[in-house]
């Protein structure tokens, strides 16, 4: 076996060169050539002195990408897979960028964004020091089934290896289970009272208590199935966190933790809790209040999660939210559903069934709660794609009235529809695949508006 | 008329929630009644028109099984009514004889049916189905780590024009049985298949057209158009 890693180890570095020589260092296909040759490679290939591995439904990419940036500004040379590459293959890639040929270390730290689903595959073989997860939620159906499926994944992963400090949302009850028995388990929490929340959902992430199944009870409900919580008949209750934002304040971007004051990172609860988790990786990693306030003043999410300009006093933003992903693309509805001003959308969340690479199933946008866009500010909902006629009868069953409707069918034709009259924000929500896309629509619908309302 | 949804909160994990919102939307006088974990199903000792089960985890299959097994006569006696009653996904599979998983290991069933599953959480089929029941086009799709056998005893739902049958090597699916109807298909059946719908609501007698029929219409047919020209079923990459 060790003759087979050499050979992965020197295949796979010539291949990183043309690769570079080519200008594509972001490709899996080194890590992947390596694996094959060497299937256990990511066992063998020596580890920087850090190694941070970043899981769950959603935020790992940002969460990565903050722990990345605190330890570059922390001095730290870092190897990160943020090219989007969590499985097997992308890590290899990452740990191939961490060591020479020698197979020795010359970087100190590797964040590795680990794919939920395959960790059973990833996390005993890189044994990562921090393991973060940030949720388990309802995703993507074809690869992710469901919230149990998921959850036993991550449950084997962690059966196998635990030896590392697991920092885990107390406030997901899905997978805060994930820290039962565990020696190095630490929780975070969002303790800031928002009131009952009355939200309704179509498929929440979980219903029942996972040991008793009879009702939860929710002392503090943030979002979905995200709050503090206790099972009516059993047991089963949210842990106590260590680290606890009891205040935040979105238009002034600051929060409170563990009654210190630092900048807050976002306008919205689910980016709050992905900065909540990097602050608890930070502490747990031995920083001081101090550096982590200074490191938090200079970071951001990462570019492509959201973006707005501003012309003439109209805001234009271009929304991340993840097609097929039921909790992500509810959490950004409910979001706006909380919007002020008069606001149009623009949903490019379309998925070409009719095209090889077509994706799965409409399951999702019945799972997904659509109904929390019928707001009397949201002016017009513009859908464009093949999935038209699904839209145009998913957001009428969403009580949505027709005349706020316009389904069309190409996303190109979308922005003739934008109108530019009594408009405060135009909100493109985009998925992962189509962020140039959105920018290149967001130019157009501002050229209109620069057009229209001179 | 009072329709029973047995244990929303357990078995929703695919959309299944929606064919009953739209039938709560097409009938608005009708009484519906969720049946939580804790209770005993109300069409065990009231009169009930319709029932309806949809899918669920494997974890909370087990947990189904055994709470419908106290009930085993009951249900049995509601299908022999001529009583509707409709099961989506793998709510299908706690009917049948026996599920048996991918180490070998059977769990009992409730035994009504005279058939058997094998499941493998290695394995996830994911693909759009085309069948036909009656003169009905039937479209959905699939997604699962299991596959249903028959019997000698069981008859089928729908005959599969495109995609797979209840198992890789049978072109039936599902099951129906008097009006006892299940089928491996989850999610939004009842709004994919306005067809359909429209042949529960006569059973029922409370036809007077559908909620949004045009649009239902307009967007089944474009899908039908789709699957009836697509060769292969399995559903496609996805990031």
């Amino acid at each position: 076996m060790k003759l087979r890693f050499v050979a992965a180890l020197i295949a796979a570095k010539i291949l990183m060169l043309i690769y570079k020589i080519f200008n594509n260092e972001r490709d899996d296909i080194p890590g992947l050539l390596a694996c094959k040759i060497c299937p256990e490679f990511l066992r063998y290939v020596s580890k920087p002195d850090l190694v941070v591995g970043v899981t769950g439904t959603n935020g790992k990419t940002s969460v990565a990408s903050l722990i990345a940036d605190i330890l570059k500004l922390d001095g730290k040379s870092v190897g990160f897979n943020d090219w989007g590459a969590n499985t097997t293959s992308g890590h290899a890639r990452c740990l191939l960028g961490t060591v020479n040929i020698f197979n020795k270390p010359v970087k100190d730290a590797a964040v590795l964004e680990i794919d939920e689903v395959s960790s059973p595959e990833s996390i005993p073989k890189f044994k990562p020091d921090y393991l973060i997860v940030t949720n388990i939620c309802r995703d993507s159906i074809k690869r992710n089934a469901h919230c149990d499926y998921v959850y036993g994944n991550l449950d084997k992963a962690l059966n196998i290896y635990d030896d590392m400090t697991i920092i885990l949302n107390a406030d997901d009850p899905v997978s805060f289970r994930l820290g039962n028995n565990r020696k190095k388990a630490v929780y975070y929490s969002i303790k800031k009272q928002t009131g009952v929340n009355q939200n309704k959902y179509n498929a929440p992430d979980i219903s029942v208590c996972p040991e008793c199944f009879s009702d939860l009870v929710y002392e503090d409900h943030k979002y979905r199935s995200i709050g503090t919580v206790h099972c009516s008949k059993c047991d089963f209750r949210s842990p106590e966190a260590k680290y606890v934002m009891t205040d935040y304040d979105f238009a002034k971007q600051s929060c409170v933790i563990n009654s210190e004051y630092h900048r807050l990172l976002s306008d919205n609860i689910f980016n709050a809790y992905n900065m909540l988790s990097a602050y608890a990786f930070m502490k747990e990693y031995g920083l001081t209040e101090n550096k982590i306030g200074e490191y938090l003043k200079n970071i951001s999410l990462p570019p492509s999660r959201i973006s707005m300009l501003e012309q003439n006093g109209v805001q234009f933003y271009t929304y991340l939210t993840k097609g097929q992903n039921v909790s992500a693309a509810s959490a950004v509805f409910e979001y706006l559903s909380t919007v002020e001003g008069n606001i149009q959308l623009v949903l490019l969340l379309n998925e070409a069934y009719g095209k090889i690479n077509s994706s799965e199933t409409i399951t999702w946008l019945y799972e997904s709660d659509f109904e929390f866009l019928n707001q009397p500010n949201i002016k017009r909902i513009i859908v464009g794609g093949d999935l038209y006629l699904d839209y145009k009868l998913r957001l009428l069953i969403a009580g949505i009235p027709g005349d706020r409707i316009v389904c069309v069918k190409t996303e190109e034709e979308t922005a003739e529809h934008v109108f530019t009259k009594d408009i405060d924000k135009v909100f493109i929500l985009h998925d992962v695949i189509a962020v140039t896309k959105s920018k290149q629509l967001r130019s157009i619908i501002m050229k209109k508006f620069s057009e229209e309302t001179l | 008329m009072k329709i029973e949804i047995l244990y929303p909160k357990l078995c929703n994990i695919f959309g299944d929630s929606a064919n009953y919102k739209y039938l709560e939307l097409n009938l608005p006088k009708t009484q519906f009644i969720y049946t939580d974990c804790n209770s005993t199903p109300l069409f065990i000792k009231e009169d009930i028109d319709m029932v309806y089960i949809g899918s669920m985890s494997e974890k909370s299959q087990a947990y189904t099984i055994k709470l419908l097994n106290e009930y085993k006569e009951a249900i049995t006696d509601y299908i022999e009514s001529g009583k509707i009653f409709l099961a989506t996904g793998n709510s299908l599979e706690i009917f049948g004889n026996y599920i048996e998983d991918e180490s070998g290991e059977k769990t009992d069933c409730l035994g009504i049916f005279d058939i058997y599953t094998k499941r493998n959480l290695k394995i996830h089929h994911n693909s759009w189905f085309l069948g036909k029941y009656e003169d009905i086009d039937i479209i959905g799709n699939r997604r699962q780590f299991s596959f249903s056998y028959y019997g000698e005893k069981t008859s089928p739902f729908f005959d599969v024009k495109g995609g797979v049958g209840f198992n890789k090597d049978t072109d039936k699916e599902g099951i129906a049985y008097k009006n006892f109807y299940a089928t491996y298909i989850l999610g939004p059946l009842l709004i994919m298949n306005p067809y359909l719908t429209k042949m529960f609501l006569k059973k029922l007698n409370v036809y007077d057209g559908l909620k949004f029929e045009k649009e239902a219409i307009e967007a089944y047919d474009k899908r039908l158009k789709f699957l009836q020209e697509k060769k292969d079923f399995t559903i496609g990459f996805h990031a």
